[in-house]
């Protein structure tokens, strides 16, 4: 068990190494001892986890729901013609807003690492698995991978934006995601871990603002910009680029920064955006909503 | 409290309705640990929003996912979005009270005020982030329940070997005690046992207990929180 037992990114490649298993089996391997699962197990919940990802991406292009600050800005993508980003990277933006833009509309998703920021991660990688036509397997072992390197940053730091404001949840999915496209381009441990210290490097101090309490503004169209930050991320490390400080000492800067930002920018809405004067406005727009405060009987 | 994050899954899933882990899948559990404790089906329910709850849950679908929990669906069920219809449906009186006025619940707390054939009974639990909850109180009665596994709650006189039977039992179903917690507020009043298993409780298991001398009650609270 003590193999399985890590709490920084360096020991987790130590450990990784003196355990001469390949980094997905080892950390296939680490759920099977903790939990008691089977490899099936593992692959068939995340292949489940994939489908709904997929399906959430065709279903936020498809809802006309009118939410209480935005309407649906992946259809305005998706019609638009005047596009001059590359067709990989607009797709990319369009289907990470489109499932940040489902959620909202009580749509079917998975969170990753957070409801929140659900949008970043297939946004990104589903269209990359649809172009570089990738396996099945090979986009769960992505998942898989993602998910590890989210809960190393997760016990280090946090996932909540009422722990740590946006860098938490945005700023955590899109280190995931930009691993996650290294390793669907066969990158090495280190450029996998470069790609994630850069992403999370570029959401140090980002806060968490939400106008009226909800998860639109500015979260539907900032799982847009996080999907195109990790395709930035994996492609610097991808180059071989390195990262001056390394993901653990960026993970402290992180844990500091978290720990002395005002509480009205962790998720309570008492400032930023949330108390602009036409934030307010929203806020009071959703106060006057009355849903179900009766029993229709 | 340092949150711990275990496996992938904490962190890849759950699949769930949107928009909010701690509004909507929470809120949908809160509404399933109520009813589970509740056992039978509610007829009428008051359900009282504090804090975050109040000020926003009618643009998380709260109040949907709350009455979701109550009709037994799962965070991921896409029936969630119908919910107030489908306790229409079943003839399910609510009504739903925001309390916006300062208190000292949690954020995201809420109080069902549940009647069903037999039984009233309050309950009042918090989405703690992330859709993990925690039962704080039931009938008054301070409780801490998180129901990632398999909780029985027997209220007992407070007698010697009370605990030694029931764990009797459970040992001889062969099911295994995660963990056990006696709270007793004074000397004259019963005493509550929560105790956590591994193993599925069975309506088995409560008629095997109840019988037994200076048993008041058991209730048991089916888990919802699985990981794998």
């Amino acid at each position: 068990m003590n193999l399985f037992n890590y709490e920084t990114f360096a020991e987790f490649s130590k450990k990784l190494k003196s355990s001469n298993l390949e980094l997905i089996e080892f950390i296939i391997m680490r759920e099977i001892k903790m939990f008691g699962v089977s490899k099936k197990q593992i692959y068939s919940r995340l292949s489940e986890y994939i489908d709904i990802m997929k399906q959430s991406i065709l279903n936020g292009l498809k809802t006309n729901k009118e939410l209480i600050c935005l309407t649906n800005d992946a259809i305005r993508l998706q019609k638009n013609k005047k596009k001059f980003l590359a067709t990989l990277e607009y797709k990319i933006l369009t289907s990470a807003i489109s499932v940040a833009f489902y959620n909202c509309s009580m749509g079917k998703i998975v969170a990753c690492p957070t409801a929140g920021s659900c949008g970043i991660l297939p946004g990104a990688l589903i269209p990359i698995s649809e172009k570089y036509k990738l396996s099945k397997n090979k986009l769960i072992n992505a998942l898989i991978l993602a998910g590890e390197i989210g809960r190393i940053m997760a016990n280090q730091t946090s996932i909540s934006g009422a722990v740590g404001g946006c860098m938490a949840e945005c700023g955590v999915a899109s280190a995931m995601t930009a691993s996650a496209i290294v390793y669907c381009f066969n990158g090495n441990l280190e450029s996998i871990l470069t790609a994630a210290a850069l992403s999370l490097k570029n959401n140090l101090g980002l806060i968490c603002d939400p106008v009226a309490g909800l998860v639109e503004v500015p979260c539907v169209k900032r799982n847009g910009f996080k999907a195109i930050e990790a395709l930035t991320s994996a492609q610097l490390a991808l180059a071989g680029i390195k990262t001056a400080i390394p993901l653990d000492e960026i993970l402290l800067a992180m844990k500091e920064i978290s720990e002395e930002m005002p509480e009205k920018f962790k998720e309570t809405s008492d400032g930023g955006l949330a108390q602009t004067p036409t934030g307010l406005k929203f806020k009071r727009k959703l106060q006057k909503i009355k849903l179900l405060t009766k029993s229709q009987k | 409290m340092m949150d711990r994050y275990d496996s992938i899954l904490d962190i890849v899933g759950p699949a769930m309705i949107g928009p909010s882990s701690s509004h909507t899948a929470g809120a949908v559990r809160l509404g399933l640990a109520a009813c589970s404790i509740l056992n039978e089906k509610p007829l009428k329910v008051n359900i009282h929003l504090y804090n975050s709850f109040a000020n926003t849950g009618a643009g998380h679908g709260t109040h949907k996912a709350l009455l979701a929990g109550l009709l037994g669906l799962p965070p991921s069920s896409e029936k969630i979005c119908i919910a107030d219809k489908l306790a229409h449906n079943e003839n399910i009186k609510f009504k739903f009270f925001n309390n916006k006025l300062p208190n000292d619940y949690p954020p995201n707390t809420v109080k069902f005020e549940m009647s069903s054939k037999n039984w009233d009974i309050e309950v009042i639990g918090v989405s703690i982030g992330g859709g993990l909850i925690n039962i704080l109180e039931i009938d008054g009665f301070e409780v801490n329940i998180s129901a990632e596994y398999e909780t029985l709650i027997v209220t007992h006189k407070d007698k010697i070997g009370i605990l030694a039977e029931v764990l009797t039992i459970l040992s001889k179903e062969k099911i295994n005690v995660v963990s056990i917690e006696s709270v007793r507020h004074n000397k004259i009043d019963d005493v509550k046992t929560v105790i956590t298993v591994d193993n599925i409780l069975t309506e088995h298991i409560r008629t095997l207990i109840k019988p037994l001398k200076h048993i008041v009650r058991v209730r048991i609270i089916h888990k919802i929180q699985e990981l794998w």
